[in-house]
């Protein structure tokens, strides 16, 4: 390792020793001793300590030390996993929470739909019943907004969503008819579910209704079909669980029930009324002003009048089989009512229509007396626009 | 071993504050500390107080970090930017040969006997000259090897390099350092 080169007068073992030699000098540090306690104490008096303990370390510091080291190596890994998880979730969640509002034809609605059938696959029976009832009101919301929204397709998502609450509502139906045919002590629990819900809906297709696209109207009779039906059947397994096992809760509920519909009878009667009189006035009123006679319409009118006032005795007959406790006669009785009554409100809504619509009259025609009309417009064509209301 | 016991003492000044282990630490490293600070300052003076300047920054430091994983590299970067602030403040230069003695030194001669007395003679000031001129990493390989005299493997684990790594650093600090004694003559 000897290296010698005539330009260079000193070898690297030479210079290593002159380093060493060097080390050894005080200028370069080798006398430290009492430096090292001068520092110290200047270090010590820099960090506001004056002196400390030369006591050594015992066993608790080094098993905190331990302790402390093997918990950051379990705890480190545990929060990433805690806080990669939470952030999975989290944005899952986040989807979830922006799908709630999402319509047909968005592009966050299947996430709402997959997590409605997540769901359903953990729920129990009961739960089912509920959450199928659930998303039936959803889709009928959901049909509502599409209704007032201003998408170019939306008659068709309107369609199809009532699809969807058709068959939400089936389901829920199922649910209910395969818990009574196992006699399920749930099945009161899903029958008042159910029942609940279906008051909600009818009050949400009244909305729908009247906000429809003509389109639409066959759509959402449909799902008022559906509504009813689903209400018979909650009905139906209501009366026949009471006549198995009467017990006072049910009986209350059922009463609770019937006054409900019972009321609502009532009242859908004398709203009838009502519109039959304001019919027949206007209807007199056009004959004298225009001079014709609606013989028919009126002989239509008065069918219904004597219609609409049978069901006061039907009524109160209903009440009656009730107290004597034949709940499964007086519902039947309040149905068929039920079922009458939405026959006369039908026909007075086509009368009503009718009567709203222009009636074509030649141009040349004359009303007697003069001609006083209530709403008579001149149109460029040769015929003449009358409207009775 | 060492390695684990500096961890311990880092965990007691992070945890507690503790300044017992802050002493164990000062025990460990003030002495290479010292050396390099008495190339790097003009007396040992100087290299005194900068050393007690280090080991307060230091302490500040660990008392704030949330990990230390290697301690001599953070030392002596704490160290260099103490003499950085030295330089700075008194607006002095960094030492040269001529800054003790003030006069031109005696060159190495390359015959036996001769070069031995001159070996003996030479001025440090000169030895320390020609330090300063090496890159940092060479400096603290060389004064660690032959100051301190610790193995090669002790040098490497303080610079944070393998063995081979550190054994050509001090090959190359040697022969450069050599390189400048004979332009020097």
């Amino acid at each position: 390792m000897r290296k010698k080169n005539k330009n260079i007068f000193v070898t690297d073992r030479e210079l290593q020793n002159l380093l060493t030699q060097a080390g050894n000098t005080p200028e370069f540090g080798s006398d430290f001793s009492g430096i090292e306690e001068r520092a110290w104490t200047n270090v010590l008096q820099s960090i506001g300590k004056s002196d400390i303990e030369a006591q050594p370390f015992g066993v608790r510091e080094y098993m905190g030390y331990i302790f402390s080291e093997s918990s950051q190596l379990v705890l480190r890994p545990l929060m990433v996993s805690v806080f990669a998880l939470s952030l999975m979730f989290g944005g899952w969640i986040a989807s979830v929470n922006a799908s709630i509002d999402s319509l047909p034809g968005d592009v966050l609605y299947s996430v709402k739909l997959a997590t409605e059938k997540m769901q359903i696959q953990f729920a129990s029976s009961q739960q089912r019943a509920k959450l199928h009832t659930e998303f039936a009101t959803r889709r009928l919301q959901e049909v509502t907004d599409l209704s007032v929204s201003d998408r170019p397709d939306k008659e068709e998502q309107v369609t199809a969503t009532v699809q969807k609450f058709q068959e939400e509502l089936q389901q829920a139906r199922t649910e209910l008819a395969t818990a009574r045919q196992d006699k399920s002590t749930d099945v009161v629990a899903i029958a008042s579910a159910i029942d609940i819900k279906n008051d909600q809906l009818k009050s949400l297709l009244d909305q729908t209704s009247e906000i429809s696209s003509v389109t639409n109207k066959e759509d959402v009779e449909r799902a008022k079909t559906e509504v009813r039906e689903s209400e018979a059947q909650v009905l139906d397994t209501l009366v026949e669980n009471h006549e198995t096992t009467p017990e006072p809760r049910n009986t209350e509920n059922l009463q609770l029930k019937f006054q409900t519909m019972y009321r609502d009878l009532v009242k859908r009667s004398a709203l009838n009324r009502g519109r039959l009189e304001v019919i027949t006035t206007k209807i007199t009123e056009a004959s004298k002003i225009l001079g014709i006679e609606e013989k028919e319409l009126e002989a239509t009118l008065q069918d219904l009048r004597t219609r609409n006032s049978s069901y006061d005795k039907d009524l109160a007959d209903a009440q009656n089989l009730l107290a004597a406790g034949g709940f499964r006669t007086s519902f039947e009785k309040l149905q068929s009512i039920d079922n009458d009554l939405r026959q006369i409100e039908e026909a007075l809504a086509d009368i009503e229509i009718s009567l709203t619509s222009p009636v074509l009259l030649p141009k040349d025609y004359e009303p007697p007396g003069g001609g006083e009309s209530t709403e008579v417009e001149e149109k460029e064509s040769d015929i003449k626009q009358v409207s009775v209301f | 071993m060492q390695k684990t016991r500096e961890q311990f003492y880092l965990h007691r000044i992070r945890a507690f504050k503790d300044e017992r282990a802050f002493a164990r630490l000062y025990e460990m490293h003030a002495k290479s500390v010292y050396r390099i600070l008495c190339v790097r300052l003009p007396t040992p003076q100087d290299a005194e107080d900068v050393l007690s300047i280090t080991f307060v920054r230091l302490w500040d430091y660990l008392c704030r970090a949330s990990s230390v994983n290697h301690l001599p590299a953070l030392v002596n970067t704490i160290a260099r930017a103490a003499v950085a602030d030295f330089y700075r403040q008194a607006g002095r230069k960094t030492v040269n040969a001529t800054d003790q003695s003030g006069e031109q030194l005696p060159l190495l001669s390359d015959s036996g006997r001769e070069a031995k007395q001159t070996e003996a003679k030479i001025d440090l000031a000169i030895v320390k000259q020609f330090l300063n001129t090496l890159p940092d990493e060479m400096r603290t390989a060389l004064i660690l090897r032959y100051f301190e005299g610790k193995s090669v493997a002790q040098v490497a684990n303080v610079l944070e390099k393998s063995e081979s790594t550190t054994r050509v650093l001090l090959h190359r600090a040697i022969k450069r350092l050599r390189l400048q004694l004979a332009k020097k003559e």
